[in-house]
């Protein structure tokens, strides 16, 4: 079987839930307390797609996507990303736009997706509420806590990387 | 009648003294009553009261300053009891890892010795002949550095392109990418041109980085290692990137193939060489 490695970035805002998900994927737990994540963490999975083993290294990036507080090195290299909001916070997608043209110009050609996180939170009518106001579509809507999505929206993207 | 007279002149004589005597005795009377247990407890209680609260709000800084200054003293003036009262706790954790260090050199020592018809053995006996004593052959293969872990990593990702083990630890994909992210944040953080991470301590190991222009390799060394052997790997894992990183995408190598290759050459690297 044919074996491919694909690194993995996990972008956006502190606290929006992106350590939940890579964990809520990785390891299918989620826990309640917060814990700020340092720097970056590294998780890794493999998924089996059409006879192709794709180990994705998940970088679980710290709160920020800013220039300054991030080291741009961080990024590079990146075959896929995943920008990830709080549906319960509009300061986590005011800046969708601008972060991802940021993420953009260093990652060209690099697959990306954007996840609503949180969904579990909110009703049905604040929901459609958040999406009228979000700046762009978004395609997985998460939750981290259930589970909701998060594997079909990992899965989609290794689909993506891979080309398949 | 003689005693009426004699008391009359009693009373006569004596009635200075025995005024006095009345007035000595209601002092008396009025001194026992001030002093009876009531009295006294009721007049020193609230001056008692008052010291005592005087004392509670000025223990702490009182106490404070008093031990601050006894500690300061006790120091300074018998530093062997306070050696002696602290060996125990520190001079077994001192002692334990000692001890742990000094059955590792016995057991590597032990291991030289009993092979006996080796090459090794052979080549001290022969180097004794030329005045290499024994002794120091056998301490300084007992200490030898040696490459427990090597990885082949691409510089901008951090994604593994082939690994060596010689125990199955860690996951390398992850090592791999924390190692990389190390590296980008200290070079980062110094925003040096040019500038390179090039060694990691961590216990009793040295992570040895090598970089070239795509790539990075890494040897993760354990034992002593000084100045001239850091500098023979670096110059070694230099050769092999060189010899076959380079080519690396023409050649369209593998992860496996990277990692056979490797294993190959972190086996054959002698420092003496």
């Amino acid at each position: 079987m044919q074996s491919i490695s694909k690194k993995v970035i996990l972008v956006g805002n502190f606290g929006v839930g992106k350590t939940s998900l890579t964990r809520q994927f990785v390891y299918q737990k989620f826990a309640d307390e917060y814990l700020t994540t340092l720097g970056v963490k590294i998780d890794k999975k493999t998924l089996i797609i059409n006879e192709i083993e794709v180990n994705m290294i998940i970088w679980d990036i710290a709160g920020e996507v800013s220039q300054t507080k991030v080291p741009k090195s961080y990024y590079l290299g990146a075959n896929g990303i995943i920008y990830v909001f709080d549906l319960t916070r509009p300061s986590t997608f005011k800046h969708i736009t601008e972060d991802l043209d940021y993420i953009k110009q260093m990652l060209p050609n690099a697959p990306y997706i954007l996840a609503g996180n949180k969904k579990d939170l909110l009703s049905e009518e604040e929901l459609k509420e958040t999406i009228a106001q979000l700046p762009l579509p978004c395609e997985y809507l998460t939750s981290a806590r259930t589970g909701e999505k998060v594997e079909q929206m990992f899965d989609e993207l290794t689909r993506k990387m891979i080309g398949k | 009648m003689e005693d009426k007279v004699f008391q009359r002149l009693k009373d006569i004589l004596f009635e200075e003294e025995s005024q006095k005597r009345t007035l000595l005795e209601n002092e008396v009377a009025s001194l026992r009553k001030e002093i009876s247990p009531a009295q006294i407890s009721n007049r020193l209680e609230p001056i008692v009261n008052q010291k005592v609260e005087e004392l509670k709000s000025n223990l702490t800084a009182l106490s404070g300053e008093a031990l601050g200054e006894a500690i300061r003293a006790q120091i300074r003036n018998n530093k062997e009891d306070i050696i002696d009262a602290l060996y125990p706790i520190m001079g077994s954790l001192i002692q334990k890892f000692i001890q742990v260090e000094l059955e590792r050199l016995s057991e590597n020592i032990n291991k030289q010795i009993d092979d006996t018809f080796s090459f090794q053995a052979i080549k001290r006996e022969f180097l004794g002949l030329f005045g290499v004593k024994q002794q120091e052959q056998l301490m300084k293969n007992a200490m030898k550095p040696e490459i427990e872990e090597s990885l082949v990593i691409y510089q901008n990702s951090g994604l593994l392109i082939g690994h060596y083990t010689s125990k199955d630890t860690a996951d390398q994909d992850m090592i791999a990418g924390m190692l990389t992210a190390i590296k980008s944040f200290v070079e980062d953080a110094f925003q040096q041109k040019g500038g390179h991470l090039d060694m990691i301590e961590y216990g009793t190991f040295k992570i040895i980085i090598q970089n070239s222009y795509k790539y990075y390799i890494v040897a993760i060394v354990a034992g002593v290692v000084d100045t001239n052997y850091k500098l023979k790997l670096l110059r070694y894992l230099n050769l092999f990137a060189e010899r076959h990183l380079a080519k690396l995408q023409e050649e369209n190598l593998s992860e496996g193939a990277v990692s056979m290759l490797l294993d190959k050459h972190i086996k054959e690297f002698n420092p003496d060489l």
